[in-house]
């Protein structure tokens, strides 16, 4: 493989990452397990935004002391990182919520797994 | 040198997300994914994420798991 | 889903992965910095955050300044949240098949060796959520860290001295809390627009500096604000999803 190719190693590990947490929504019948696999999911994304705004050779975006014209090229990208710590925000929110209805299920049907589920509610 | 460590931590992600989805046991399975979340705050200070990084160890480390854990003690913590 | 259906899943998500490799490699390379997501509005950004925003923490100066209005978007899908949560579980009556576990997290541990370390740790967490917040134009920081932090020192004073302490912030307490923050930041945009401004422009604030000066201190107040509203919401999820377990 040449050189570029191998730099696209990251996106490649990203993309099996979105997938592995595909599969964990789809695949085990613990609904606990989906919701891992939802977050493991919103963390795959995460990472490959990050992953674009990335620069060689440059500081993370804070600007140093005493340089009042900061130079494009020697700063890495912020507006990702803004988007995405609304991303993280918002994912506690939503596993937040998707718990407490976790629990209020086991309450009510006394049982997580998925197929015993479908059963009782016919 | 950087690009090695980085796609490092990648791998460790990618362990740690298979081995959380397949633990019998949901605690542990929880702290596993505690180490998910505290190996991505490295990889985005690796990629000179910083306010990223902060926020993912803050509210990964410490509050998902707190969450996690209280809804398995109050249902079933053993499955499969 | 039926059990055969669930075991034949890995097949379209095998497909999905080598469609996703495929089109990888259309990619810029990582860490080039003329991709085009470094080249259209972020060098405007870079260059005038720390002249014109007053935040050298360009990350604060985009989030807090510059789209403070999808910052107040967020802050409020944090609320929603808790509200949900508050809406799904919080009046539930004990039933008697609870775990014996579950008491745990709700009376406290009673052990010496967490009394001791807590003890040490938590004024030292609580300060420093506290200088994160108030230092997030000029390091990495600000709102959401900040409140983060905080929530988690009260948890461990909740976790290991029982429901009774940790400033008493039950659900009750914390919403108007939370609500109080939201109105703190929507508070600094309606003033922009009372006095003639547009909504949420930091130029409008009655303080007798000017230029990037004033806008630090119109987006530290409104950092104040989400802090206020992430610690509120934080406590009021962990307390709906522990509080149900006690006798």
């Amino acid at each position: 493989m040449t050189i570029e190719a191998l730099s696209s190693v990251n996106y490649w590990l990203a993309a099996l990452l979105f997938v592995i947490g595909l599969y964990g929504i789809l695949a085990p019948p613990n609904l606990v397990r989906k919701l891992m696999g939802m977050n493991i999911m919103q963390t795959a994304v995460i990472v490959f935004f990050i992953t674009l705004g990335y620069k060689d050779d440059a500081t993370p975006p804070i600007a140093r002391h005493g340089d009042h014209e900061p130079v494009v090229r020697n700063y890495i990208n912020p507006l990702p990182h803004t988007l995405m710590l609304t991303a993280i925000v918002v994912s506690v929110s939503t596993t937040g919520v998707a718990l407490a209805l976790l629990i209020r299920i086991h309450r009510r049907f006394g049982t997580l797994s998925e197929p015993e589920l479908l059963e009782k509610l016919k | 040198m950087i690009a090695p460590l980085v796609t490092l931590f990648l791998v460790l992600m990618v362990i740690c997300a298979i081995a959380a989805l397949a633990t019998p046991d949901l605690l542990a399975a929880v702290v596993i994914f505690g180490a998910f979340s505290f190996f991505s705050a490295i990889f985005y200070t690796l990629l000179g994420a910083l306010d990223v990084a902060f926020t993912e160890a803050a509210v990964g480390a410490a509050i998902t798991t707190i969450f996690f854990v209280s809804a398995i003690y109050r249902t079933d913590r053993k499955v499969d | 889903m039926p059990g055969f259906i669930s075991r034949l899943s890995w097949v379209p998500l095998l497909a999905a992965l080598l469609v996703l490799f495929y089109v990888a490699r259309d990619f810029p390379r990582m860490g080039d910095p003329e991709s085009p997501a470094s080249t259209h509005v972020s060098p405007r950004y870079i260059e005038d955050s720390e002249s014109k925003a007053g935040a050298p923490n360009m990350v604060t100066a985009v989030l807090a300044d510059y789209r403070s209005y999808d910052t107040l978007g967020e802050t409020v899908v944090i609320l929603t949240a808790g509200l949900a949560c508050l809406l799904v579980l919080g009046s539930f009556r004990r039933t008697r098949d609870e775990p014996e576990d579950a008491k745990l997290m709700v009376q406290g541990f009673g052990s010496d060796v967490l009394d001791a370390t807590s003890r040490l740790l938590i004024p030292f967490i609580v300060l420093f959520a506290v200088y994160v917040v108030v230092h997030g134009h000029t390091s990495p920081g600000g709102g959401f860290q900040g409140g983060a932090i905080f929530a988690a020192g009260l948890m461990l004073v909740r976790l290991t001295r029982g429901k009774a302490k940790g400033l008493r912030l039950r659900a009750g307490v914390a919403v108007i809390i939370a609500c109080a923050g939201i109105f703190i930041y929507l508070g600094t945009g309606l003033l922009s627009l009372i006095r003639g401004y547009q909504f949420l422009d930091y130029a409008a604030l009655p303080l007798p500096y000017e230029g990037g000066h004033l806008r630090e201190f119109g987006s530290l107040t409104v950092e104040v604000g989400v802090f206020i509203a992430v610690t509120a919401v934080l406590m009021l999820i962990f307390d709906v999803l522990t509080s149900g377990a006690e006798e």
